[in-house]
């Protein structure tokens, strides 16, 4: 045997994290045996934590401790202003720009029958039921650019529009700071074509 | 002019000024596909005069890697080649992929729209799968629709544009060489333009079960059909050989005249047999047309009365060393 058995469970625990290869997974079992020993339990707890404290949000769907997400908890944002994502990753991406002060609705992915994923897969029955009860005046759809993030954009599209809502979604564009020469081409055709009014 | 008997390398001339123009084989062979048998490398070498001279140098190794690729902003080359005629002879892809090829190389967007398309589609046909199988509801299919409709528009768009510009000149071109009035049409199976998305909508739910039966998608751009007429004749079923070639001659000739228009390109016309099968009159208007360009390269495996003042070379080596480890003949 190459490791002690707790040593190689843990490895072998490790390797299982993406990204993380067996050598990478032996590097970090052995710092984590070499640390102070408060240092690796406070990891430990923190995992355990994280999985058992951490639900998903009743309403949007995003992480949360408890009923509610911070999102949906915090009274100053404006109920009626809802932007619509794939997975809450999503969410700390728009945050982190801070010009969007609704609240969220996550998908749980894009429709994608490669990947057998259909609308039933995705919280697209709740997101409508939202729509009907909370007053809702705009939903913004953040879905990936890509086939399967547009697919869904649109399908969203045709059943929210009849609920005599607005449905925006976000604008594809140029990198800030970069330059026209070396943007891809399908990106600058995009771009062109959503062209604003000066 | 290039004249020589049968199996002594005209064609292979030709392939070698495509490749070190282009970059890739005319005939859409792999790089393995052209090195010679029994041998490791293939190597091709020449001058382009650009305004300056330029020497280009490419060759083809082992694995079928090809080294020496230029991307030549202001050079390239079309190649009319006898198995074109399947363009009109063949079925509706021959001739889908041939405007593509053509929308390809004057729109630079348009083999990513093409890919896009081509996803959706791949997408939409997985989804037809899963309710064949009674795995879901024909609402998996339809979440496609919307994406299917805006990306097949999108495809349709820049193919018809290339098209009309490609009937435009190859009318006017046909004109002159006294063709009956030339009209290429193109059969949308997702309805005109002007339908609207919830029309297209409802003809592709009318669809659906025979979409489901067949296991793919029966409406967009992959299924359209693309016709050339000469005086109201559909070409491919009431026009003869020869008029099946000259029409096929006059899409290469207009294809290499359009990349110059719109690329700002100089292109060298390579002709690989074109005059057989043609009648006298119309191997003049075929010369004579090309007598008309800077440079044109046509092959022949006689000598014909027309060819007269043309600037002809007797290829006479023998078929073994026709290409000659990239020597120029």
């Amino acid at each position: 045997m190459l490791y002690t058995p707790p040593i190689a469970r843990l490895v072998e625990e490790l390797s299982k994290l993406p990204g993380v290869g067996q050598k990478t997974a032996q590097r970090l079992a052995f710092h984590l045996l070499k640390v102070p020993a408060a240092e690796a339990h406070s990891l430990a707890e923190a995992i355990v934590e994280a999985r058992d404290r951490v639900t998903f949000c009743v309403r949007c769907f995003n992480f949360a401790q408890g009923e509610l997400c911070e999102y949906c908890m915090d009274s100053r944002r404006d109920p009626t202003l809802v932007c619509v994502v794939e997975r809450p990753q999503d969410i700390v991406a728009l945050e982190r720009t801070g010009e969007f002060r609704g609240l969220y609705h996550v998908l749980g992915g894009a429709i994608s029958p490669i990947d057998g994923i259909g609308p039933e897969e995705l919280r697209i029955r709740e997101l409508l039921e939202r729509v009907r009860t909370e007053g809702i005046r705009e939903v913004i759809v953040a879905t990936n650019p890509r086939v399967e993030g547009e697919a869904t954009g649109l399908y969203l599209a045709n059943l929210l529009k009849p609920l005599d809502i607005k449905v925006t979604r976000i604008a594809s564009g140029l990198p800030v700071g970069g330059d026209l020469e070396y943007a891809d081409e399908v990106t600058l055709g995009r771009a062109l074509k959503g062209r604003l009014d000066l | 002019m290039i004249i020589a008997g049968n199996g002594r390398g005209k064609t292979n001339l030709l392939e070698a000024l495509f490749l070190l123009i282009e970059g890739k084989s005319m005939k859409g062979a792999e790089g393995k596909e052209m090195i010679r048998e029994g041998r490791d490398v293939a190597v091709v070498s020449g001058t382009i005069d650009v305004g300056r001279e330029v020497l280009l140098r490419l060759a083809i190794e082992e694995e079928g890697a090809i080294k020496g690729k230029r991307r030549l902003e202001r050079v390239g080359a079309v190649c009319f080649q006898p198995d074109d005629i399947w363009m009109v002879k063949g079925g509706p892809e021959v001739r889908r992929k041939y405007l593509d090829e053509v929308v390809m190389a004057i729109k630079r967007g348009y083999k990513e729209t093409l890919k896009e398309y081509g996803r959706v589609l791949r997408q939409r046909n997985e989804a037809i799968k899963a309710v064949r199988k009674g795995l879901r509801g024909r609402e998996y299919i339809r979440s496609w629709n919307p994406l299917l409709i805006d990306t097949g528009r999108e495809v349709m768009a820049e193919r018809r544009e290339v098209m009309n510009k490609m009937k435009k000149g190859m009318a006017s071109t046909g004109r002159e060489w006294g063709m009956p009035e030339l009209d290429i049409k193109y059969y949308s199976t997702m309805g005109d333009d002007d339908d609207g998305q919830e029309k297209i909508i409802k003809k592709m739910e009318r669809l659906e079960d025979a979409e489901i039966r067949r296991g793919s998608s029966l409406t967009g751009p992959h299924r359209d059909e693309i016709l050339f007429f000469l005086g109201e004749k559909n070409v491919r079923r009431q026009r003869s050989q020869g008029e099946q070639k000259l029409t096929t001659i006059l899409w290469r000739i207009t294809q290499a005249r359009l990349l110059e228009g719109e690329c700002g390109k100089e292109v060298l016309p390579l002709m690989d047999d074109c005059l057989s099968e043609l009648d006298a009159e119309n191997r003049r208007a075929v010369l004579g047309e090309l007598r008309g360009w800077k440079q044109a390269i046509v092959t022949s495996t006689d000598d014909l009365p027309e060819l007269e003042g043309t600037n002809r070379v007797w290829l006479e080596f023998e078929a073994e060393t026709a290409v000659n480890g990239g020597q120029p003949a």
